[in-house]
């Protein structure tokens, strides 16, 4: 069940759980708070990002070995642990409904509009169980093996700037009160997500604590700035009325472009992305079995028990005609699951440090 | 060995899945739709719109070979898409618009707008936005029903047109893709490529329309100035062809034209407000880099290049304050002096309403002609 891998392997991890669906929305989202500034906001929540990953790694580091779903037990005793648990395996399920939901969305719009939903759900939640049963390691090769698609999906965005850009677009730098550009690091935040990852993998890393620390700063970072690149290629390539109209404009920006052999980049992008948008997935159904099995078959089986949660979530949240208050519940969750109850597990780990140890020891 | 194949059985079934099922629903076969490869938009009198499509048509001629053919449908209706659904009962086979190289507008239409005509494309994921827009002198439908070649689909043609006079900076080269980030910006405006029929089966691409945001001014620039519009907006693409008819009289009494070929340009477009008069004002300078190609106005053929230059200068300095006049009038900022203002005076941008304030900018130009070589003579 717990078999190490590489710090190199973690990074992969990260970056592929957090790079998703996200980005292809995001510029037009947080254009729409902060404007031509919003390259600035993407920075601010990287930040916000790296004080909340030191509080993990802080935390990890205190409990070596030990994930998450190990820790509340630690922390809360047998019961309120597994229950705690059992509440993030159901988060973890919701979210890769709600991930998988959007995706099916994505496609349904721009590739395979007449093919029915709950084909492509099938499709999605198969590909991902068939990873995600498989120990970490090999879904960290995996990541790694496709992690050479970003280097291609780079190289697909540079030929964007064959389009008319305008750097006037973000001058001048500071247009937007700080109050625009914070609220835009916020819905950027909501688009980074996956992180949370480091709580339950970093355990799993032979590595020193200070090592482990270097690779998530640096998956934080390596996320942070290519998000920030997007972004900025949609503001300087846009016009802003344009942008705050366009539903996905890291596919549009692709639109406008034509070579002799090649037309509609945006599709050929939006097929490459179909890979990190799975990942992500694949990793949320590793988490949700994770955070309640401890051996190999029980996780497998778990993994199982989830995809046909997720079916279900899915299948439900596709048919809603209104996401608006769905996301909005979301978020909220996710503010309260990853952010205030690692906080508060690191904040009792000073006052339990004591008898902690003479448990752990 | 079992063991592989249990492991391995998930993946082939995936595979095939994914291989077949998502084809049984949105398989397009090729035989069964009629592509569309030209569109034109006119105004109706009833204020709807007026759509002629040029569609495609294969026959096959036996051993693999086709003759491409094109046949003609029109339809009116208040959108595009209406329009669209009612060609496609005219056609056998299901319309497909979008691998359409050119849209042609009619002028009439142009005036009142063209974005609500083109909203339709940008909406919809599948519509090909490289498509090639121009505004048609006249009747729009009228340019579509030309035929330049016998047998050979017209929009193949104007599509070459336009590629060949956006290669000479003639015209600018305007897609939907990018005529909407123009159109959406307050703080530029754009130009389209005009089209005209000037004979029954010639068409002739060679001046350019302005715009005020959307709407087509009805002041269009003619061959010479449309280049010079495109070269002082710093917008060489190849090359530019120049043809400048001399003021002196030559030794022979005949007017004199000499040619020359811009290769290389520099443009610097300076904005600066003049804080005691609230006034904006606004400098272009270009240098023009280029080739002589044809001078006769000497005796001896012979070129006095710095004497030249200067001669040549006066002339386009004199016409680049007219277009630089027209656009004024036109309220078209196509050099884009707005967006300059409101980077480097963001406070003054957000107080004035550029669109009034714009046609009185005291805009200057400057233009400097180097020449760089006049071929194989002297």
């Amino acid at each position: 069940m717990n078999i190490s891998i590489t710090k190199n392997q973690l990074f992969f991890l990260i970056i592929k759980t957090q790079i998703g669906i996200g980005l292809l929305s995001l510029p037009s989202v947080i254009q729409h708070s902060a404007g031509g500034d919003a390259w600035i906001s993407v920075l601010g929540s990287g930040l916000a990002i790296q004080l909340l990953i030191l509080v993990y790694w802080h935390l990890c580091k205190r409990y070596p070995g030990m994930n998450l779903s190990e820790m509340t037990i630690v922390f809360f005793g047998s019961y309120i642990g597994r229950s705690v648990n059992a509440i993030y395996y159901c988060f973890f399920v919701i979210i890769a409904g709600y991930a998988c939901t959007l995706y099916v969305r994505l496609i349904k719009v721009w590739l395979l509009p007449l093919t029915p939903g709950w084909v492509l759900l099938l499709l999605i939640i198969g590909v991902s169980i068939y990873l995600a049963l498989e120990d970490l390691r090999v879904i960290a090769r995996f990541y790694q093996l496709a992690a050479v698609l970003f280097v291609l999906l780079f190289v697909i965005s540079l030929a964007t700037f064959s389009n008319d850009i305008h750097l006037s677009n973000i001058l001048p730098v500071g247009q937007s009160d700080i109050s625009q550009i914070i609220s835009g690091s916020e819905k950027t935040f909501f688009a980074m997500l996956g992180f949370e990852v480091i709580l339950y993998f970093s355990a799993q890393v032979k590595d020193t604590p200070s090592g482990i620390l270097k690779t998530i700063t640096m998956a934080n970072w390596f996320v942070t700035l290519f998000y920030s690149y997007f972004v900025f290629i949609c503001l300087i390539g846009f016009s802003q009325e344009a942008l705050s109209k366009v539903k996905e404009p890291v596919l549009f920006l692709l639109r406008g472009l034509t070579f002799q052999l090649f037309d509609r980049l945006d599709l050929i992008f939006l097929t490459i992305w179909i890979i990190p948008m799975s990942a992500t997935i694949v990793s949320y159904f590793c988490l949700a079995g994770k955070s309640l099995a401890t051996s190999k078959k029980g996780y497998q089986r778990l993994v199982w028990i989830s995809g046909l949660l997720v079916l279900l979530v899915g299948s439900y949240l596709y048919k809603q005609e209104n996401m608006e208050s769905i996301s909005q519940w979301i978020e909220y969750g996710y503010l309260l699951m990853i952010v205030a109850v690692p906080l508060l597990m690191w904040i009792l780990s000073f006052l339990f440090r004591s008898r902690h140890k003479r448990r752990l020891t | 060995m079992k063991k592989t194949i249990k492991k391995w059985l998930p993946a082939v079934w995936i595979g095939l899945l994914s291989l077949s099922v998502s084809g049984c629903w949105d398989i397009h076969y090729l035989v069964n739709k009629k592509i569309v490869n030209g569109i034109s938009l006119d105004k109706q009198e009833n204020g709807q719109l007026r759509g002629t499509v040029k569609a495609i048509i294969l026959e096959s001629k036996g051993g693999g070979q086709f003759n491409v053919k094109d046949k003609v449908a029109q339809a009116t209706g208040g959108n595009l898409p209406e329009i669209g659904h009612k060609i496609d009962s005219m056609l056998p086979g299901t319309i497909e618009a979008n691998k359409a190289f050119v849209i042609i507008i009619g002028d009439e239409l142009a005036k009142q707008g063209i974005m609500p005509a083109l909203e339709f494309f940008y909406r919809l994921p599948k519509a090909y936005l490289n498509t090639k827009v121009l505004i048609a002198k006249g009747n729009a439908a009228e340019i579509l029903n030309v035929s330049l070649l016998e047998n050979n689909p017209i929009a193949f043609d104007i599509k070459q047109m336009v590629q060949g006079s956006e290669r000479t900076t003639l015209v600018p080269d305007q897609t939907l893709y990018s005529l909407w980030n123009q159109v959406s910006d307050p703080a530029e405006d754009t130009v389209l490529p005009m089209i005209r029929k000037i004979d029954h089966d010639t068409l002739v691409i060679d001046s350019t329309g302005l715009f005020n945001g959307d709407i087509f001014t009805g002041i269009t620039l003619s061959r010479e100035d449309s280049i010079l519009l495109l070269l002082m907006n710093g917008k060489l693409s190849k090359v530019a062809w120049l043809d400048i008819p001399l003021d002196r009289k030559s030794h022979s009494g005949k007017a004199d034209v000499v040619s020359f070929e811009v290769r290389k340009i520099k443009r610097k477009l300076e904005v600066s407000v003049n804080k005691d008069m609230q006034a904006i004002e606004s400098h272009i300078r270009v240098d023009l880099y280029s080739n002589i190609d044809s001078y006769t106005s000497s005796p001896d053929w012979e070129i006095d290049s710095k004497q030249l230059s200067k001669e040549l200068e006066t002339i386009l300095d004199k016409r680049a304050s007219k277009i630089t006049r027209q656009l004024l009038k036109a309220n078209c900022d196509a050099f884009g002096i707005g967006r300059k203002l409101k980077a480097s005076h963001t406070a003054l941008w957000n107080s004035i309403d550029w669109k009034s304030k714009y046609p009185e900018v005291k805009l200057t130009t400057e233009i400097h002609v180097h020449i760089t070589s006049t071929g194989a003579l002297k």
